[in-house]
């Protein structure tokens, strides 16, 4: 089974076997791809910049527990929604867990629909996350096809200031800021002055400073 | 003839006359060489003759002889001089008076009577001997008894009080006519008097210093009869050839007084530690009981964790099998119940570790005398059961064999047992728990624990010794399964029955020790 062909990929990392096997075996029963690690170490190893699908941990190994994963790879700056799956619900753990920004936390004997519920609801984050990401980096990279001049007129835009406001902020004339407008709108490949501030945001373009 | 006879008898005479002057001669010198003052009187108490030593005390020429004695002044202070004189000649036995004479000397007046060879009285002899040694040993002593600071007694040889200090008669009460010459057993209370003269024969028997009644507490006695505690050191002593004791007298009401709050001190604080130690037993018995509690928790908590772990893959096989039967894919579906079942014996195992855990101590086992670990263990329960209002009663049958086995387990299983009679009996009204120890009839050693407690409900006592059934609200249902673990391991056996007079009865048996 290759990954490009099941929902996922789910990450599972428990230390004891028999958890992981049952685990991957209910998993792609239900079409997930799956991927086991014996350790939170033994993932990092392998899969270090991993940020597809997301993550089944085991708050409770030996050597590195999930709480101790969860940390190294925000440290990392890895983005991948991480479900917890536990023995029984420790109060201080699970805060700490959901500090972290953890998705779900499931409690040992689970069901498989429980499972494959906190799977989904990760998954989901996660192409959300991934949407997200793309969105900015393709407007991110329009953006950076704007002269100075343009930008300046974009940074008004956003703002929602009038051309003759802008003009004079800028020290142009507001026929000027008029063909700017247009060049920014066909180089941003937009049809509307809403669409030019929504690529222009998702860039994160802000007001530099005069 | 006769006149040569008459001069022979004459020369004889003389000769024997020339002889007896000689004698007295002798005699005299010799009187006069002692230098011991003596005077001689004749019946009418004329002075007969005396030595020269005389002139110390009475002032006599040789040509006094034959002058009434009394007419003579005497240089010596004697109210009694010849009233003795008189009573002597009367036939009195030999009187004694001491004198003082001039230049503060003492002597020892002795008037004796002399008589003819027919037994009359003829007249008496005083001598003088002269005892100022003594006196100043005595007065040397009087200065030594007024700076003793305490009450103090000299004593004859016959035990009569000699002398006594000023801070004696002070103390005691009396004037020193009214003490001197008593026995000393007048400063005693009247019931050490019999014994203490019996002491005093002891002491004289073979002197030495010495603190008297030495380990004892003695009293003494005021004149006016107020007793008070006293330490007496005795020290044994000649006094120019007068054997003495005297008698040091200390009052110790006050170290008496101290000794006993010191005691008294002691006592309370031997309660007190006492009452604390009572209190630390009891603290450590609730100690133990809450370690053994949080013990618990934990070993329930691991236990969980534990069993969780195949339940869990078990579940999840089970419900991948189901999905995989609906899609009529037998093969994959027969290997997850294989898989299942391995998880299922995977959690066997751990219970039956947890189980071996509790009695894997067999190498602890030795001889018990069955009825000592009874006391101990129900020792531990009884201040909690106290507490609770709950009658404890032992029951101890003699003559019992000795059992090989683990103490503290059986202990422990005991305890459990009778922590379940003390829960039961804390229910009802009448709280009354038994211990006995007995033989059974197949000759096993019996610990029977009978409560008056409501009894183990029907639909509990079959399945009462598996684990986690429990009739209590916060219980875990444990204890009863390990203990019979414990006592099945020990080759015995742990039953228990509803007795129709209400309560239950717990019996804890185990097999006798092999003789020989």
């Amino acid at each position: 089974m290759t990954s490009t062909l099941g929902k996922g990929p789910v990450l599972v990392i428990d230390d004891d076997p028999a958890i992981r096997d049952s685990l991957e075996t209910l998993l792609k029963l239900r079409g997930y791809t799956v991927r086991t690690f014996e350790s939170g170490q033994s993932f990092l190893d392998e899969c270090a910049q991993e940020r597809e699908g997301c993550l089944l941990v085991d708050i409770v190994m030996p050597g590195m527990n999930g709480l101790e994963l969860q940390k190294r790879l925000a440290d990392r700056g890895v983005d991948i929604p991480v479900c917890f799956i536990t023995g029984h619900a420790d109060v201080p753990k699970v805060i700490q867990a959901m500090r972290g920004g953890a998705v779900d936390f499931v409690e040992k004997p689970y069901s498989s629909n429980q499972i494959v519920e906190s799977v989904e609801r990760a998954l989901a984050m996660s192409l959300e996350r991934r949407d997200r990401a793309r969105v900015a980096e393709e407007a991110a990279k329009a953006v950076d096809a704007l002269t100075t001049r343009e930008r300046q007129v974009l940074v008004e835009l956003i703002a929602g200031r009038q051309n003759k406001v802008a003009a004079a902020n800028i020290g142009i004339s507001p026929r000027t800021v008029e063909k700017h407008r247009a060049r920014i709108m066909e180089k941003l490949g937009a049809r509307s002055l809403s669409q030019v501030i929504q690529i222009g945001i998702a860039a994160g373009v802000t007001e530099p400073p005069y | 003839m006769a006149d040569q006879d008459l001069s022979v008898v004459n020369a004889r005479l003389e000769s024997r006359v020339e002889a007896l002057e000689a004698a007295r001669e002798n005699l005299d010198d010799l009187l006069n060489a002692a230098g011991i003052p003596i005077l001689a009187l004749d019946m009418n108490l004329n002075i007969r003759w005396f030595t020269p030593a005389i002139e110390a005390l009475i002032e006599l020429t040789p040509s006094d002889i034959g002058q009434p004695a009394a007419g003579f002044a005497r240089k010596f202070d004697d109210a009694r001089f010849l009233d003795d004189a008189r009573a002597v000649l009367q036939g009195h036995p030999p009187l004694e008076q001491e004198v003082q004479g001039e230049g503060n000397r003492w002597y020892m007046r002795r008037t004796v009577p002399i008589h003819t060879r027919d037994g009359y009285a003829s007249g008496l002899v005083t001598t003088f001997v002269d005892t100022t040694r003594r006196h100043e040993a005595f007065d040397e002593l009087h200065r030594i008894l007024e700076a003793a600071p305490d009450p103090t007694v000299v004593i004859d040889i016959s035990g009569r009080i000699e002398r006594a200090n000023a801070e004696l008669l002070r103390v005691f009460g009396y004037s020193a006519k009214e003490l001197i010459g008593r026995p000393v057993e007048t400063l005693m209370p009247e019931r050490f008097r019999r014994k203490h003269r019996t002491n005093v024969r002891g002491f004289f028997a073979s002197p030495q210093a010495r603190p008297m009644g030495e380990g004892l507490t003695l009293f003494a006695i005021t004149k006016d009869g107020r007793e008070f505690p006293i330490d007496v050191k005795l020290s044994p002593t000649h006094i120019d050839e007068h054997f003495v004791t005297i008698g040091a007298i200390r009052d110790i009401t006050k170290q008496k007084g101290l000794e006993d709050r010191l005691h008294g001190n002691q006592r309370i604080l031997e309660r007190r530690v006492a009452e604390r130690t009572v209190e630390l037993q009891r603290l450590q018995t609730e100690l133990h009981r809450a370690m053994r509690l949080a013990e618990l928790g934990e070993l329930t908590t691991g236990i969980a964790h534990e069993i969780t772990q195949p339940l869990t893959a078990i579940r999840s096989y089970m419900e991948a099998c189901q999905t995989l039967l609906a899609m009529d894919d037998f093969a994959s579906a027969k290997d997850l119940g294989r898989k299942a079942l391995d998880q299922a014996r995977r959690a066997i195992d751990i219970i039956q570790n947890i189980r071996a855990m509790a009695v894997a101590t067999e190498n602890r086992r030795s001889a018990q005398d069955i009825n000592g670990l009874v006391n101990d263990a129900t020792l531990l329960m009884i201040a909690g059961a106290r507490d609770r209002q709950i009658e404890m009663e032992l029951s101890p049958a003699p003559g019992l064999p000795l059992v090989v086995a683990d103490r503290v387990q059986i202990q422990q299983v005991l305890l459990n047992v009778l922590r379940n009679a003390i829960d039961s009996v804390s229910e009802v009204s009448r709280r009354r728990i038994m211990v006995e120890t007995r033989r059974g009839n197949d000759s096993m050693v019996e610990i029977a624990v009978v409560d008056t407690g409501p009894g183990v409900p029907a639909e509990i006592a079959q399945r009462l010794f598996q684990p986690f059934v429990t009739t209590k609200a916060g219980g875990m249902g444990i204890g009863l399964s390990l203990s019979r673990s414990i006592i099945e391991a020990h080759d015995g056996r742990l039953t228990f029955a509803n007795r129709h007079s209400g309560g239950t009865e717990f019996i804890i048996a185990l097999p006798p020790a092999e003789t020989g």
